[in-house]
């Protein structure tokens, strides 16, 4: 699916974010890159998105070159970056729109499918956090993407909100049976949502590790309190030392 | 006892709340009132030519205004002050994008721009008037000049005032210029550019005026040089008058421009 291959990343003023990084993220599943602040987790989403170029290495998507962004990848950031005069409908909408594409229905499933029937005419300024979270999640999804980039996309929420998106996000996923990097700092999150987590070394990024989450695929937060969760987790935490 | 002093207290703390806001409302009402008695003693002391009673200011507007003089001249300032609000618009926005854009272009423009308010409007105008005859053209050239500045500035930070995430959501979509421009970066800018335009509309006032007293032979700029070269006072504060009127109709109009176009599609604020 998307192959991360050597890639190095130096900014301007001579902080290397990533050093020959290889990374591998497979069809229909969901991956989770973890590391320190700072360690290029960011910078590598936005070189995946197609948003920024590497100075070394290449991307690949089902086997073509990556050399900017493109429809059959979405990303979703930490805030939900809505246009605050279009209610959650025209939101959802956008990406149909400035592609001249007509809405065939896929609006009203995604609305559904987000759960956000009764505000779906409401403005990004009438609903909350978590709401908004999830109306950029419809948008990333509209156009069935192939690669869903997710850049720490419950930082900005509360812990409560923070875990019953996470659980709608997983759920909504594994659903459309979206192929995911989800780049976050909370192991925790990393281990409930995805099939494998890859550890970064503090900056400059390169991996550390690749741990197999072999957990149900169905999950939900009460696994948390399981000896099998606290163990993943638990190497996770020892591969960021 | 104490319940009912503790009521008492927030029964007075109501009463002096309403008298605030009552006289929060009349504040406007009572400087104006306070303003014309003034005036009025004040024009007691000095002849009609010297300083005018409001109530002869207020006949000489009433007079002129139904034999058609203040009208006429209300529609040839605002008549040029209009044009020149929209050309000075539209060159705000030609140049305002760039600037918005590229560092190049905005070190290039913005000298021009600071250094171009750096000189009164006098001064400049009557340049405008040798390089470009004292026509109608050149009246609009003064007006466009003076509301330029404020509404660029508005411009360039009303495009620099899009977060870098939803840039980067319109680039992840393949949004074209013209996409990013009319469905993100200008829904965004017009708050800002309603603010400059608010500030400009009351400016293209005092461009008209001011190319209308250095060659004209109609307009309130000119009816007020007129007025003074005749020692008619009262009819030089009662164009005042119309000026401000006209500045307050035309600030009145872009509120509900804004009003319709601004609360209309852009209901919220960026942030």
């Amino acid at each position: 699916m998307l192959n991360i291959t050597d890639v190095t990343h130096v900014y301007p003023n001579g902080v290397e974010a990533l050093q020959r990084l290889t990374l591998r993220v497979v069809r229909s599943e969901i991956t989770a890159v973890v590391g320190r602040s700072g360690c290029g987790k960011s910078t590598l989403l936005r070189i995946a998105a197609g948003l920024q170029s590497p100075q070394r290495g290449s991307i690949t998507l089902n086997d073509a070159p990556v050399h900017g962004p493109t429809s059959d990848v979405s990303l979703m950031f930490q805030d939900a970056a809505l246009l605050p005069w279009c209610t959650v409908r025209a939101n959802i909408a956008l990406p149909l729109d400035l592609q001249h594409r007509r809405d065939t229905g896929e609006v009203d499933y995604m609305i559904d499918l987000v759960g956000l029937r009764e505000f779906a005419h409401a403005l990004p300024s009438q609903i909350s956090g978590g709401m908004a979270q999830r109306v950029a999640l419809a948008r990333a999804l509209v156009l069935n993407p192939r690669l869903l980039l997710l850049d720490e996309p419950f930082g900005a929420l509360d812990a409560f909100t923070r875990e019953s998106l996470t659980q709608s996000v997983f759920d909504i996923c594994r659903d459309a049976g979206a192929t995911v990097m989800l780049v976050t700092h909370s192991i925790a999150e990393a281990v409930f949502l995805a099939d494998r987590v890859v550890v970064l070394t503090p900056r400059p990024g390169r991996v550390a590790a690749e741990i197999a989450v072999g957990l149900p695929l169905r999950r939900t937060w009460d696994l948390q309190r399981s000896p099998e969760f606290a163990a993943i987790v638990g190497e996770v935490r020892d591969a960021m030392k | 006892m104490y319940v009912s002093d503790k009521s008492d207290k927030i029964e007075a703390q109501k009463r002096a709340g309403a008298t605030n806001a009552l006289l929060l409302r009349a504040a406007p009402l009572i400087g104006l009132v306070a303003f014309f008695v003034v005036w009025h003693l004040l024009s007691l002391r000095y002849p009609p030519f010297i300083l005018p009673g409001p109530l002869v200011v207020a006949e000489t507007f009433i007079t002129r205004t139904t034999d058609g003089t203040l009208p006429l001249h209300i529609a040839v300032t605002a008549g040029e002050a209009l044009p020149g609000l929209l050309l000075g618009t539209a060159a705000a926005l030609l140049l305002g994008y760039p600037a918005a854009h590229s560092r190049f272009a905005d070190r290039l423009i913005s000298p021009l721009v600071i250094a171009s308010q750096g000189v009164p409007l006098i001064a400049v105008a009557p340049l405008i008037f040798i390089w470009f005859g004292n026509g109608y053209g050149a009246k609009l050239l003064v007006c466009a000049l003076i509301v330029f500045f404020p509404i660029v500035v508005n411009v360039t930070s009303g495009l620099r005032s899009v977060p870098p995430h939803l840039h980067d959501v319109f680039r992840m979509l393949g949004a074209s210029r013209l996409d990013t421009f009319t469905r993100l970066e200008l829904p965004a800018a017009l708050p800002f550019i309603f603010a400059g335009l608010r500030t400009a509309g009351a400016l293209s006032m005092i461009g008209a005026l001011t190319g209308e007293f250095l060659s004209s032979n109609r307009g309130l700029g000119f009816l007020i040089n007129q007025a003074t070269g005749l020692y008619d006072t009262a009819l030089v504060l009662a164009a005042i008058v119309s000026t401000i009127a006209t500045a307050l109709a035309i600030h009145a109009g872009i509120r509900g421009l804004e009003h319709a176009v601004v609360r209309g599609t852009n209901r919220g604020a960026l942030s």
